[in-house]
């Protein structure tokens, strides 16, 4: 197995476009950055056991038959990286989403898993070994290395959703409320996952796992991801006088998911959502035509922003909502046109 | 679901908020279990005063519609009905009616009983 990792150069030349390009840019530059920074990170943990020359090459019995110097590595995995990186630049042609970009971004990140797992345990495998000759590659670690990949793989067209859905055909107008004037009305509705609180229950259970373990990095990382998922796990939803607010349940109402004012939104509608096959998945999802806590399918307010992008949140009777919404929207404009 | 006020109203504000979650109960909007926005969040939604909401929160629970749990906020009771909810409507509007006429509060109660007695 032949043990290099070229993420580095890559990652740089699609960083530099990803700052002015759309946000997907990010998530298919990001293996390429991650990959290198582990490969680094390995190299310098392990560094000083490294025999001089490593076995990086192995023949089909598992037995080293190719050697090279750590520097030999260092060079190569970041040109690799950057290599595969500046293909897949290529291909991606930031400036539009297509149906293709999400199966390009995972092809992404199953070829930098691709390139980072055999270098990192290459080092691994050369780690504390006096002469490179007696090193062996265990057989099953192919099998595992395909895996690797293919999970980065999954993972990245995960990340990149589903492919832009065309449009909304005219929703059938944008229903109002009735509200005479000099009324105030109040909307407030909480919708809960079951996932997130699951996924974050877990997340905490491993990060306290980890704890007892002395594995400190991992439990502060796991910590910080049940933190981030749990607040998703019940949602209120509010929509009155100042927009629609989307705020933990369970937390001070001051932490805000987001809050959408009324000046910005141009129309508003309620309609099912299916989390799935229009935002590619569960949670704060972000596509090309706008963004949306989605926690399940079903009911939901649909905004359009004034901007032509949209911000969906899953909610049961979003109908109300959204008529109230509107009804609020056409108020703050007939005041703001005089 | 909706809370309306109108402070143009003669309905004091408390009870018309108590009168939005009544309703939202009795057409099944809100079902047992469900948990009300806190006292301050509804206050700011609706740009009235804490107090004011925690009056029709407080009335609500003397009618048995739901729990005020220190922490926990407002819950819906689970011996809540609609229909339970709707007769609350009935009395409001026999209340406001008999009002309007000018009937004291004795006066209205001594309507019911008539009523009862009548049976």
């Amino acid at each position: 197995m032949k043990g290099a990792s070229g993420v580095g150069v890559g990652a740089r030349a699609r960083s530099g476009l990803a700052s002015k390009g759309p946000w997907w840019a990010l998530i298919a530059a990001f293996p390429f950055v991650a990959v290198l920074t582990t490969v680094v990170l390995v190299y310098v943990a392990v560094a000083d056991r490294l025999p001089e020359p490593l076995a990086t090459h192995f023949a089909t019995g598992g037995r080293a038959d190719g050697y090279g110097t750590a520097q030999d590595l260092l060079t190569l995995v970041p040109a690799l990286l950057l290599i595969s990186g500046a293909v897949f630049g290529a291909l991606l042609q930031v400036r539009a989403f297509r149906p293709a970009t999400p199966w390009l971004i995972a092809g992404g990140f199953a070829t930098a898993a691709g390139i980072g797992y055999p270098s990192c345990l290459t080092l691994f495998l050369n780690d504390g070994v006096a002469d490179a000759s007696t090193v062996r590659l265990p057989l099953w670690q192919l099998p595992v290395a395909l895996v690797v990949a293919l999970a980065a793989g999954a993972l990245g067209r995960l990340l990149a959703g589903a492919p832009p859905r065309q449009p909304d055909p005219a929703s059938g107008g944008a229903p109002r409320l009735d509200l005479p004037a000099g009324t105030t009305a109040g909307w407030s509705h909480t919708v809960s996952s079951p996932l997130m609180a699951v996924l974050g229950v877990v997340l905490f259970g491993a990060g306290l796992a980890a704890g007892v373990l002395g594995a400190w990095p991992a439990t502060l990382i796991l910590t910080l991801a049940a933190a981030l998922v749990l607040p998703f796990a019940s949602v209120r939803v509010t929509v009155d006088r100042r927009g629609l607010t989307v705020a933990p349940a369970l937390l001070p109402s001051r932490l805000r998911i987001r809050r959408v004012p009324l000046d910005r939104i141009k129309q508003a509608t309620g309609r099912p959502i299916a989390a799935l096959a229009e935002y590619g998945g569960w949670g704060y999802r972000i596509r090309p035509g706008g963004s949306g806590l989605i926690l399940r399918s079903g009911d939901g307010i649909v905004v359009t922003l004034t901007g032509g992008r949209t911000f969906a949140v899953t909610v049961d009777d979003a109908a109300t909502a959204a008529a109230l919404l509107n009804t609020y929207a056409d108020r703050a404009r007939s005041q703001q046109g005089g | 679901m909706l809370f309306r006020v109108d402070p143009g109203s003669s309905v004091p504000l408390g009870d018309q908020i108590a009168a939005s979650v009544r309703g939202a109960i009795a057409d099944g909007t809100v079902s047992a279990g469900e948990r009300l926005p806190a006292a301050r969040e509804l206050a700011g939604s609706l740009g009235v005063n804490v107090h004011t909401v925690l009056r029709g929160y407080q009335r609500l629970k003397e009618e048995g519609l739901i729990e005020l749990r220190r922490g926990r906020g407002a819950v819906v009771t689970g011996a809540t009905s609609p229909a339970r909810a709707r007769l609350g409507e009935t009395a409001a509007r026999l209340i406001a009616e008999a009002r309007q006429l000018g009937l004291s509060d004795e006066e209205i109660v001594g309507v019911v009983r008539v009523g009862l007695n009548g049976r």
